[in-house]
């Protein structure tokens, strides 16, 4: 009996052997001490605290590829959702001093300890590198009576406007939470789980006005399923298919909040490591996959590294203690 | 018809899940079942779900207990009017319950359940030392050696097999980063 | 359309696109076979392999591996009763029940038949309509979603069996397990003491490894290894009164997958539970039912198979996606250079036709491979289970820990083993826990945005017509039966007077 379980075993080994040569020849690791005398110590880990196929895991994983690419050494890409993203910066936090480990990290960083009772906040982490700058769009559905965005803070003053929010901390709650603060109007909140839903909701006609990517929306935006009234940036987007858009302040609400993306190394690493992949950092930027990844994303590129990272940290914190707190 | 012990513990297991929907109710008169707003608040779902375990788990109980009442009443009826065929019964499920194919009795099966869980315990604490792999590897080894009485060699190398196909599975082509333990070997 | 299809056959059946279409398929087949990997984690775990190919090629294997993934699961729901995702949970409680009875080869035949029937409907459906039933689909908001998740909740009384108390109570369990954590719309963390792995809280694809996989491992520890089943080669084939029994309830199935997977977020596991439900309702067999009715197989699968097609209507007609799977297909995309949104159809039309013809490709390649193979799978069963239940522990736990990198899952696996354990010791019903489980974050979510929508007052639920067709549809299935119970039980009661009758268990 025991013989025949064997075989059953050894022939489903055998089967996987043959399906799984390729990639693991491909995920053998080579050490990259070319930077210096600093090297992670054995393969690397990109930590992406929400679950696979959302924003946050396609900038991991875009980190970890171009990483991978400059420095040569192997970045496995982990999801730890949860919490809207309370699990994975928590397991994170333990990972203090480790620098082969790295976080994918978002506004959640500072809006989290914020708001929950978390034992982190952005000081707790190594902040590398910020790849670049996502705002939102007021989008609405194309027969609203709605053409900018000073029609919707006018409608808001007399009636009722239903504004959708993907979340308790998101990015379109901080925005839509500016505007009130900018204008002393409010909006009616119906909260949904996730940009898509939002999505769905508004081209259904449930709600008036939501706060989107522009990622999120460019589809529907070519094929005039919705209308963006204005952009919450500083200046407008270069991309073609979005430079018509004014911004917020053009029409006179003074309101602009970006969403950053990035990574981050944990607690207590070595200035050599920090160093060492703030300069992989860089060469990532230069790199093709970058431009491909900020791109593909409708993202602004503004990459900042290290100590202007907290810089940025700082100010960016202290704007979203007075929306949260 | 379910035993005397099993029925007792059907009754408690129905009393601890009516403890914990009352908890939950008080919980979520905490967090707050309606907002300043009067729009449905996160208490809201607790007190639902919770009282509806409350409601139900009473309403089980209750009958349970008639059941119980009603079930030795009509055992005893039973017994006096056709007391030989309860004798059968009974008998049928002796056989029925107490020997598996393998020979073994009861209790030393009840003895097996308990050893099997105290093996997956110590194997979830060792994985924080030996890593993944390994722990469970050594599970297997023990359910096998332990728990099913087989011979050492058959065993480990069974184990071993099946260790290895997991591993490949999971940690070579589906790039699982299973915890590698304080020995960090694989 | 003829335009079309034609280049979306040339497209798939190109030797390369067929290559790997069949390694997905494969490859999704070997991972359903694991406990707790499903299809959305299939995917998303393989994502990184299909960097190199072609976007078409790409998506076509990620589609392979969904179906594959689908089925795999519904293999070790039949064999070892342990489902791969939720929308195999209902599968277990027959078709476990079939291959205790040495009808394991002929439950699995038949959910290959099933499923492959309910996908070459809702392929035909999709193809044809997708754009407008995509926009009807837009109809369905916050308000309509919760009629539907009322619906849902009602239909767990079918779930019941032997004691509608017992069946309930578990239900409310299952909701209330799932309040643990940070709910939609708010940021309090709820029931969570303070541990952090708790803040996102417990997800169902633990509880259903912990419960069916490990707590059957478990019992059957304690009730004795069950004789290993020798079927016979011929007992293994599915039988002509087998098919035409599982005709209706394909079909059927076939429908209200489909209905339900086109809205988006409703989900395959509703559509599974509420087909097996409501074949509970209209068959001539629904005695059988939990006992190993094949119908109770061929709904079911038929349901999540249409459902998870019908996925497919919103997230290429609208970039929404319908479900977890499509969720992070839709992820796939972006990955690719290629942005989902409405125009995918006319900008992207060797895509879009090739991918769907594939589908199409899939499902035949499914069954070729699951039709002969459902008798060597069932041969599985012929180990006995003393060599087959360490590896069926390792391999929960292994997934249990896969699903999430985290070991707290593998905890709560064990937790959640135990408490199984006790439940099928104590004859409560598991199935109606699932639901609850599954139905819970759903229908807080809808409550609380139509709470939000309506500020506080629920009668706009009853401004939207199809919310209250919807309604009315869960008070006929909620009330109806209890009526008709009773008007059964007063001229039964009536017909018997003199005869004392003894107390059903």
């Amino acid at each position: 009996m025991a013989s025949t379980t064997a075989k059953f075993a050894a022939i489903g080994a055998v089967t996987l052997l043959a399906l799984t040569g390729c990639s693991s020849a491909a995920a053998g690791s080579t050490s990259g001490d070319q930077e210096g005398g600093f090297a992670p110590s054995g393969d690397a880990r990109m930590i992406v605290p929400f679950s696979a196929g959302g924003g946050s895991d396609l900038s991991g994983r875009a980190i970890a590829a171009g990483l991978e690419e400059v420095t040569g050494v192997n970045i496995s890409v982990e999801n730890r959702e949860g919490g809207s993203g309370a699990v994975g910066y928590s397991h994170f936090l333990a990972q203090e001093g480790k620098d082969n480990y790295l976080l994918a990290a978002e506004t959640a960083m500072l809006a989290l300890p914020l708001t929950q009772d978390v034992q982190f906040d952005y000081t707790s982490f190594t902040p590398i590198m910020k790849l670049g700058d996502d705002f939102t769009l007021l989008v609405v559905a194309p027969d609203s009576p709605y053409e900018t965005c000073t029609d919707v803070v006018d409608a808001a003053e007399k009636e009722r406007v239903v504004a959708a929010v993907s979340g308790a901390t998101s990015l379109d709650e901080i925005v839509f939470t500016l505007v009130e603060d900018a204008t002393g109007v409010s909006f009616d909140r119906v909260p949904f789980e996730s940009g898509s839903e939002v999505l769905a909701s508004l081209l259904g006609g449930k709600i008036d006005v939501a706060s989107l990517n522009p990622g999120e929306v460019l589809g529907q935006l070519e094929s005039g399923d919705l209308k963006a009234l204005c952009s919450f940036s500083e200046e407008r987007y270069e991309y073609d298919q979005l430079a018509d858009i004014p911004t917020a302040k053009e029409q006179g609400v003074d309101v602009s909040f970006a969403q950053f993306r990035g990574f981050i190394a944990p607690g207590g690493i070595t200035d050599e490591a920090r160093e060492y992949w703030i300069d992989a950092a860089k060469e990532f930027e230069q790199s093709d996959a970058y431009a491909e990844y900020i791109e593909s994303n409708v993202m602004q590129a503004n990459a900042v590294y290290g100590d202007d990272f907290v810089t940025y940290l700082e100010g960016n914190n202290a704007d979203l203690q007075k929306v949260l707190q | 018809m379910e035993s005397p012990r099993l029925q007792v513990a059907g009754i408690a297991f129905t009393a601890v899940l009516a403890a914990v929907g009352a908890a939950a109710v008080v919980g979520g008169l905490g967090y707050g079942a309606v907002d300043d707003a009067g729009l449905v608040g996160p208490g809201f779902m607790p007190i639902f779900a919770g009282g509806l375990m409350l409601i139900f788990a009473l309403i089980d109980i209750m009958q349970r207990v008639r059941h119980t009442v009603v079930a030795n009443r009509d055992a005893k009826l039973a017994l006096d009017t056709s007391s030989f065929e309860a004798l059968e019964h009974e008998l049928e499920d002796e056989t029925k319950l107490d020997v598996d194919i393998f020979g073994r009795s009861q209790r030393f099966r009840n003895r097996q359940l308990v050893a099997v869980i105290g093996i997956l315990v110590v194997t979830l604490l060792l994985v924080n030392v030996l890593g993944f792999i390994l722990a469970f590897g050594l599970m297997l080894v023990a359910i096998a050696v332990l728990v099913e009485r087989r011979a050492w060699l058959s065993s480990v190398i069974v184990s071993v097999v099946a260790l290895a196909a997991a591993y490949l599975i999971f940690g070579v082509f589906l790039r699982v980063p299973l915890p590698q333990g304080l020995l960090g070997i694989l | 359309m003829i335009d079309n299809l034609l280049l979306g056959f040339q497209t798939a059946l190109t030797p390369e696109n067929l290559l790997w279409c069949f390694i997905g398929v494969l490859m999704g087949t070997i991972i359903g076979l694991m406990p707790g990997l499903g299809s959305t984690t299939g995917v998303a775990i393989l994502i990184p392999l299909t960097l190199t190919l072609e976007p078409v090629t790409a998506l076509i294997m990620l589609a392979g591996i969904y179906y594959g993934a689908q089925y795999g699961g519904t293999i070790t729901s039949v064999l070892i009763s342990t489902p791969g995702e939720a929308a195999s949970v209902v599968t277990t409680l027959d078709g476990y029940q079939m291959a205790r009875k040495g009808r394991a080869g002929a439950a699995l035949a038949i959910s290959a038949i099933g499923s492959f029937v309910a996908a070459i409907i809702s392929l035909a459906l999709l193809m044809a309509l997708a754009p407008p039933l995509a926009d009807l689909a837009l109809n369905f908001g916050p308000v309509e979603n919760l009629a539907i998740m009322i619906l849902g909740l009602v239909i767990v009384v079918s779930f019941a069996g032997g004691s509608m108390a017992r069946g309930l109570m578990m239900a409310a369990a299952g909701l209330l397990i799932s309040t643990v954590g940070v709910a939609t719309g708010f940021s309090d963390a709820r029931f969570t003491f303070g541990n952090i792995d708790l803040l996102g809280g417990i997800p169902f694809v633990e509880v259903m490894i912990g419960i069916f996989a490990v707590g059957e491992v478990l019992y059957q520890i304690r009730i004795g290894a069950a004789e290993p089943i020798k079927a016979r080669f011929r007992d293994m084939l599915i039988t002509k009164d087998e098919l035409k029994r599982s005709a209706g309830p394909i079909v059927r199935g076939s429908g209200i997958g489909f209905a339900l997977g086109i809205l988006p977020g409703a989900g395959s596991t509703l559509a599974s539970f509420m087909s097996y439900g409501i074949e509970k309702k209209v068959s001539k067999n629904r005695r059988l039912f939990g006992k190993g009715a094949i119908e109770g197989v061929a709904a079911p699968e038929s349901a999540n198979n249409a459902a998870a097609n019908a996925n497919f209507v919103p997230t290429l007609a609208l970039g929404i996606p319908g479900g977890g799977t499509t969720a992070v297909l839709l992820g796939a995309f972006t990955i690719y250079g290629l942005q989902p949104g409405p125009l995918l159809f006319e900008t992207q039309p060797t895509l879009v036709w090739g991918l769907l013809v594939s589908f199409f490709i899939g499902n035949v390649l499914l069954l070729i491979l699951n039709l002969p193979l459902a008798p060597v799978f069932a041969q599985m069963l012929r180990i006995p289970y003393g060599f087959l239940y360490p590896i069926i522990l390792l391999t929960s736990f292994i997934g249990a820990y896969a699903v999430s990198n985290n070991m707290f899952s593998v905890v709560l696996v064990l937790i959640f083993g135990l408490l199984g354990y006790v439940m099928k010791e104590l004859d409560m019903p598991v199935a109606p826990l699932v639901l609850g489980l599954v139905l819970g974050p759903l229908f807080e979510k809808a409550l609380v945005q139509t709470s939000a929508l309506g500020q506080g007052d629920f009668s706009i639920m009853l401004e939207s017509p199809i919310s209250v067709v919807i309604l009315a549809l869960a008070l006929l299935m909620g009330v109806g039966p209890m009526l008709l119970g009773r008007l059964r039980v007063a001229r039964r009661s009536r017909r018997s007077v003199t005869e004392s009758e003894k107390v059903d268990v």
